[in-house]
């Protein structure tokens, strides 16, 4: 009964995190996030 | 299985997800960033994206820049980037720290035996002030006159963005050489050092580390012991984060590199997806 919580538990929280991606993609945060990584970023260099 | 073999792979698939992550070599010729569509998505490892050779951009340096645009505005940006580190993460864990992040890689290399030292136990919870307060917080509650926060953790504290891109920024004119560049430098300095003589050092205090130790108490790779355990203490020996094996199978701190199960006698240890003990 434990194992089968578990892996009840597991599926549960991929589905959630699948839903956060797809949340992510349809507002247009994929892209974001590529445009945001792709520039140069000053504060990771340590210049700002 | 014979002795050292987990090793050998695991070597092997560093390497080769080094270039896999660091592959945009057309950047010694442009002098630019990679652009394309692989940036969307961030791999559940420390590898800065501002380094010219990423391909992917770097979770803890996103979480930040979506924090920093508040809550209101960053919030479906850190679900994204939330849910890309969940998913793989529900499977293997911190498999990510073990086989596959760079800065771990370079650890590894680096470390000296002959000069070991024990990790400071004051130490321990240095993790939880960097994600909790430096990747988490300080980046909504700092922010400059046009209300956009600061990515903390990577301005003052990040030593893979020093390594990776701050000296090229020097070199490149991007930038010019400061109090804050001159702090990181100190730190990575640091790290190094400290890498020399602990093993995996920076992986203890690692905030993207922390994040993906609580995945290893739910995730479907884990390590299990059979009966044939005789409590030798040898896997306690050779783990690199000094994990109290084999009592603490899932702990947060385990990095799932499978040295434990190379170096167990008894061969009781074993690192699988299976869904029992």
């Amino acid at each position: 009964m434990k194992m089968k919580n578990n892996v009840f538990l597991r599926i549960v929280l991929i589905v959630l995190f699948a839903l956060f991606v797809a949340e992510g993609v349809r507002k247009g945060s994929s892209a974001a996030t590529g445009g945001i990584s792709s520039l140069i970023c000053l504060a990771c260099m340590g210049f700002r | 299985m014979k002795k050292n073999s987990l090793f050998l792979f695991r070597r092997i698939v560093h390497v080769v997800s080094l270039f896999l992550l660091n592959g945009h070599f057309k950047t010694f010729l442009t002098g630019s960033l990679y652009g394309g569509k692989l940036k969307n998505i961030c791999i559940p490892v420390l590898n800065c994206h501002s380094c010219p050779l990423a391909l992917t951009a770097c979770p803890v340096g996103m979480i930040q820049q979506f924090l920093a645009l508040g809550v209101k505005n960053g919030y479906s940006g850190f679900l994204y980037i939330f849910g890309l580190i969940g998913i793989p993460s529900m499977f293997l864990g911190r498999f990510f720290c073990g086989w596959i992040c760079p800065f771990g890689f370079l650890q590894e290399l680096i470390f000296v035996k002959k000069f070991k030292l024990k990790f400071p136990a004051f130490l321990k919870y240095l993790k939880h002030i960097l994600f909790f307060g430096f990747v988490l917080l300080f980046p909504l509650l700092f922010k400059n006159n046009l209300g956009i926060g600061t990515p903390t953790f990577c301005k003052y504290i990040c030593p893979a963005g020093t390594a990776e891109a701050g000296f090229w920024g020097l070199a490149s004119g991007v930038g010019r050489f400061s109090f804050v560049l001159f702090g990181k430098i100190i730190i990575l300095a640091a790290v190094i050092f400290f890498s020399l003589r602990i093993r995996r050092f920076f992986c203890r205090i690692c905030p993207m580390g922390l994040l993906l130790g609580f995945f290893n108490k739910v995730s479907f790779l884990q390590l299990r012991v059979n009966d044939k355990c005789d409590n030798c203490g040898v896997c306690k020996k050779v783990c690199p984060v000094d994990v109290d094996m084999p009592r603490d199978l899932s702990s947060i701190n385990c990095i799932r590199c499978g040295k434990c199960v190379d170096a167990c006698p008894q061969k009781a240890l074993s690192l699988s997806f299976r869904a029992g003990k």
